[in-house]
């Protein structure tokens, strides 16, 4: 992979401030933070140790040493502080903290911190520069994310209520987690269930409750799948069902398109949500296969049609 | 490159005199003018800009786009009326550093969460440079009260990011979009909003020349400026957060329903109970989107009648002989 002279330039001048900040950092250390190899990091010391202010005497070299692998910086010249920060670089971090913000509620200090933090970041431009923004639906509607987060750091298992859109249920169940995580505006937080036996997924927005169970240090590596056996269903859909395609991406393989039809493959685990989600779409959305599926959907569809028609 | 100049030989070479060029300019008391810098700036022991004047010129014209390209502003200035009219440079260190107020550790510790949202991107070496650069200010990061949340942004492409630095730069923008037909639009761009679950752009439509939301899974391939930066203005009372809730709050209604006891729990947690009946409980309910908020109703099916609005009332009515009927 050739690297352009520039990309090497702003490396090399933000090692120097880096190190100062680090005395003593090992080649390998620098590697790993700068995402390239040992032998390139020497390569940019060794190009540092010749470069300094116009005389270029000794007096006026950046000097470095690298015992054993340790790094210091002896004599910065005039690289002793980072580089700014691009307009680029401040709208790539300005974007990602509306995008943090968006996992806590309105009232989280977090949130007003962040508000600062971006009013900071836009002050080192002349410029101030676009902002995207989070029309907030409260990511954490029950206050459980602190519980969840102290979980993670302790190595803790939880015991959650979780309100089950699949099964309608409110179930209690004790969970090891093991990642949260914001994707598009909702928080997931993956976990080990043991009231099923498997790795699972929950909402965020739909554990109401989660309490941390002290002395509970969760046994490392569960195994086994936990899963039940994916089933596919062909639907075809058509332009007013598309919202579902585009919510559930993960699942779904498009087969073929005709005009506005689009033929779908859908592998699920569990029917009955895959029916629950698509009585909502009409007849935007119709089962081909198999066949006793397409009939269960209309038999629901049957049952709830009898509130509407006394 | 057609540069058949020695010191152009190798990338370490122009590395060193991109570096040695900071040096000098950073250490400039006085602007310092072309001949003093081709003068003074040298590559070990010989002078980093070699050969004939112009092949001096272009190449030292080609290192001052290459340092503002990383953001590193250069100053010109000292022209001299009375003497000559040759500019001279310099890079002033207040500008050249980072200088970020009170940054505290929590805040250093947010930046780093939130650069996990790039992480995929092309944005991905952008962002983990600047972290490495704040993180060289001499603050430690404290992560204790900012959490452990990751990010993801899977739209999978770079229209989010391209179409942010169109808003920045007032550049028109234009995209095949997938609305009721596939269609081209051509839009000047007002802002970016997250909203329930997906990301949409906001911005002048420039057919209808009103403002519209397009839905960015929606948007076929990658967008494409067209046109020149600074080509339209966003009005100063503009605002996206205010714009997507003003479409939200005009259809803003209550739904009266009734559940049957013990069922459509994640229903009924967000609504009002009003009153008890027979193995039933009748609840008022906020939605905004009629569509979208039948569709949730449909989910309980035979465990949740909607009573009113009328409206609601037939299109779920409505949908549910289209499906029986099938």
């Amino acid at each position: 992979m050739a690297e352009t002279a520039i990309d090497r330039t702003k490396r090399a001048l933000d090692l120097i401030p880096y190190v100062l900040e680090r005395p003593g950092i090992t080649i390998q250390d620098l590697a790993s933070d700068f995402a390239v190899s040992e032998k390139q990091i020497r390569a940019d010391l060794d190009l540092l140790f010749v470069c300094g202010l116009p005389g270029y005497s000794p007096l006026e070299l950046i000097d470095i040493s690298t015992d054993d692998d340790f790094v210091d910086v002896l004599e910065p010249q005039l690289l002793d502080h980072p580089r700014n920060l691009t307009r680029r670089e401040v709208v790539a971090l300005v974007i990602a903290l509306e995008a943090l913000a968006a996992s806590r509620n309105s009232s989280d200090p977090l949130r007003a911190m962040i508000t600062q933090l971006q009013r900071k970041l836009q002050s080192i431009l002349d410029a101030p520069v676009a902002k995207p923004e989070v029309v907030n639906t409260e990511a954490d509607p029950h206050g459980v994310l602190t519980a969840i987060e102290k979980a993670l750091s302790l190595n803790c298992e939880l015991e959650v209520e979780y309100l089950s859109a699949k099964s309608d249920s409110r179930t209690v169940r004790r969970i090891a987690p093991s990642r949260i995580y914001m994707q598009n505006g909702s928080g997931y937080l993956q976990a080990w269930c043991y009231n099923s036996e498997g790795e699972r997924t929950f909402r965020i927005d739909r554990i109401v409750r989660a309490d941390l169970q002290e002395n509970s240090q969760s046994s490392e590596n569960h195994v086994g799948s936990g899963r039940d056996a994916v089933q596919s269903i062909i639907i075809n859909i058509r332009a007013g069902a598309r919202e579902f395609v585009e919510r559930h991406q993960g699942i779904c393989t498009v087969m073929s398109v005709t005009g506005d039809e689009t033929i779908l493959r859908v592998d699920v685990e569990d029917t009955n949500w895959l029916l629950r989600t698509l009585i909502g779409y009409g007849s935007a959305a119709r089962i081909e296969e198999p066949a006793e599926i397409a009939t269960q959907l209309s038999a629901m569809a049957h049952e709830a049609l009898a509130l509407y028609t006394r | 490159m057609a540069s058949n100049t020695k010191s152009e030989s190798s990338a370490g070479d122009k590395t060193e005199r991109l570096i040695n060029l900071v040096l000098a300019l950073l250490s400039a008391k006085k602007f310092l003018t072309k001949s003093q810098i081709f003068e003074v700036v040298k590559v070990r022991g010989e002078a980093a800009y070699q050969g004939a004047i112009e092949s001096k010129d272009r190449m030292f014209e080609r290192d001052k786009d290459d340092l503002r390209g990383m953001g590193i502003h250069i100053e010109v200035g000292g022209l001299d009326p009375l003497f000559d009219d040759e500019a001279g440079y310099r890079i002033k260190e207040s500008q050249y550093a980072l200088h970020m107020p009170e940054l505290s550790p929590e805040e250093l510790a947010a930046l780093s969460i939130a650069a996990t949202f790039w992480r995929d991107s092309a944005l991905s070496g952008d962002t983990q440079s600047a972290l490495r650069r704040l993180n060289s200010l001499g603050i430690p990061a404290d992560t204790t009260n900012v959490g452990l949340i990751e990010l993801r942004y899977d739209t999978g492409d770079q229209n989010l990011e391209l179409l942010n630095e169109a808003i920045d730069s007032r550049t028109k923008v234009s995209f095949e979009y997938s609305g009721q037909h596939l269609s081209k639009k051509l839009i000047s761009p007002y802002g970016l909003v997250l909203w329930n679950g997906f990301w949409y752009l906001l911005g002048e439509d420039a057919e209808l020349t009103e403002v519209r939301m397009f839905k960015l899974v929606r948007i076929v391939g990658l967008v494409s400026t067209t046109g020149k930066k600074g080509s339209y203005q966003i009005p100063t009372d503009f605002s996206a957060s205010h714009y997507v809730k003003s479409v939200m709050n005009e259809d803003q209604q209550v739904a009266r329903v009734k559940v049957r006891n013990g069922t459509s729990i994640t229903l009924t947690s967000q609504g009002r109970e009003v009153s008890l009946d027979d193995g039933w409980t009748i609840f008022d309910i906020q939605f905004d989107s009629l569509v979208s908020f039948a569709r949730t109703i449909l989910w309980y099916g035979a465990d949740v009648e909607v009573l009113t609005p009328s409206s609601l009332r037939d299109y779920i009515h409505k949908t549910l002989i289209e499906v029986a009927g099938g």
